[in-house]
């Protein structure tokens, strides 16, 4: 992902358009202009799932495999639906591997720095969204 | 028509999500979120419901358990990321399967679809009873024998087969229930349990959650009872 100063998101008065640097294709595809479908989502994301990732860092510094298993299959749906399907590609590996209890940190550390680049970009979003929505009913 | 609805589901936001969805749909009367599948067993004993959205990955229970567990199955509709629970919809007759994330409108395409099934499930338990014919022919070990439905007192299912009870014998057949239920339409035959359906003519005696036909105690499932009630009255 790229820094974060430079994005910007292109909206116009009628329709809204998503953040590039987030999976757009999928999106678009799943939200097809409902768009205060998508600030419910956002929200969501922001307010639960953060703090489920943060909870499966720790099951992970702490071993237990299954409870990381669990998490990651829990978060994936989430992290789809923010556009952020690079990183619910990779839980996805994780689940599957947790499961046989391998070697996950690197994968995992992975997994971390990306979302440490992308949790702003989620930000900025949901607040774009929020800003679209405000225009839409003046 | 107004569905009530449960929601059976680990994941917070899986739950979220759904409860959103279902404050969006007119057809939907959500009555309970659960975020495990005992507590949707529980609420199940206690409460009318006529569509569940069960979650078939949870920890400790998992939806494959609960429909197992569960005395009586509205409709279901899985809801799952993993497609190898296809299969397993399939086997349990679930009325949908979606998979994880679903948006809005694949959502309200389900409840449509839901409504469509309890219209027409209401349309048969209303239908006045007309005799078309007063006998049938069931299958059993490679010969077709025939039936008088009068002679017929409930059928009961085991497993992959169907006992048919009469008042002289029983039959083992290859069937299911929600096929002769289909066939018997319009004969005072009902169904009252996942495993029951009975003949409405043969009922010696009713209490709370059981009847009686010949010295059988048959259960009554709770999300049939109000309609065995109101198909009493119609005789």
């Amino acid at each position: 992902m790229n820094n974060v100063d430079n994005i910007g998101t292109l909206t116009n008065e009628n329709s809204f358009h998503f953040n590039p640097l987030l999976d757009v294709n999928y999106l678009n595809d799943y939200y097809q202009e409902n768009i205060s479908d998508a600030a419910f989502v956002f929200d969501l994301f922001l307010n639960c799932t953060v703090q489920k990732f943060y909870e499966f860092i720790d099951s992970m510094l702490s071993n237990n495999h299954r409870k990381v298993y669990h998490l990651a299959h829990q978060m994936i749906p989430t992290f789809k639906l923010v556009g952020l399907t690079d990183i619910a590609l990779l839980l996805k590996e994780l689940e599957s591997k947790a499961r046989q209890s391998s070697c996950l940190h690197s994968l995992v550390k992975s997994i971390r720095t990306k979302f440490k680049k992308a949790i702003p970009i989620v930000f900025n979003q949901q607040a774009a969204i929020g800003s679209f929505l405000r225009r839409q009913k003046h | 028509m107004l569905l009530n609805t449960m929601i059976v589901d680990d994941s917070l936001e899986a739950r979220k999500i759904l409860e959103f969805f279902c404050n969006k749909n007119k057809h939907i009367n959500l009555i309970a979120e659960c975020d495990g599948a005992e507590k949707g067993l529980f609420f199940l004993e206690k409460e009318s419901v006529d569509l569940i959205f069960l979650d078939m990955n949870m920890p400790e229970v998992s939806g494959i358990d609960f429909l197992n567990r569960a005395p009586e199955t509205p409709m279901v509709v899985f809801t799952t990321s993993e497609e190898k629970y296809a299969v397993d919809a399939f086997e349990f007759q679930a009325q949908d399967f979606l998979k994880k994330p679903f948006n809005y409108p694949r959502f309200d395409r389900c409840v449509r679809r839901a409504i469509e099934t309890m219209e027409k499930e209401n349309q048969i338990q209303q239908t006045l009873s007309i005799p078309q014919s007063q006998s049938l022919f069931i299958k059993e070990k490679g010969r077709h024998v025939r039936l008088n439905i009068t002679d017929i007192l409930y059928f009961e299912n085991e497993s992959d087969y169907v006992r048919v009870h009469c008042k002289d014998k029983h039959y083992m057949i290859y069937s299911t229930l929600k096929r002769i239920v289909e066939k018997l339409a319009n004969h005072n035959f009902m169904r009252i349990h996942r495993s029951f359906i009975i003949n409405l003519n043969e009922i010696v005696d009713i209490e709370e959650s059981t009847l009686v036909i010949e010295r059988k105690v048959i259960p009554i499932a709770k999300a049939h009872k109000s309609a065995l009630m109101k198909r009493l009255k119609l005789l």
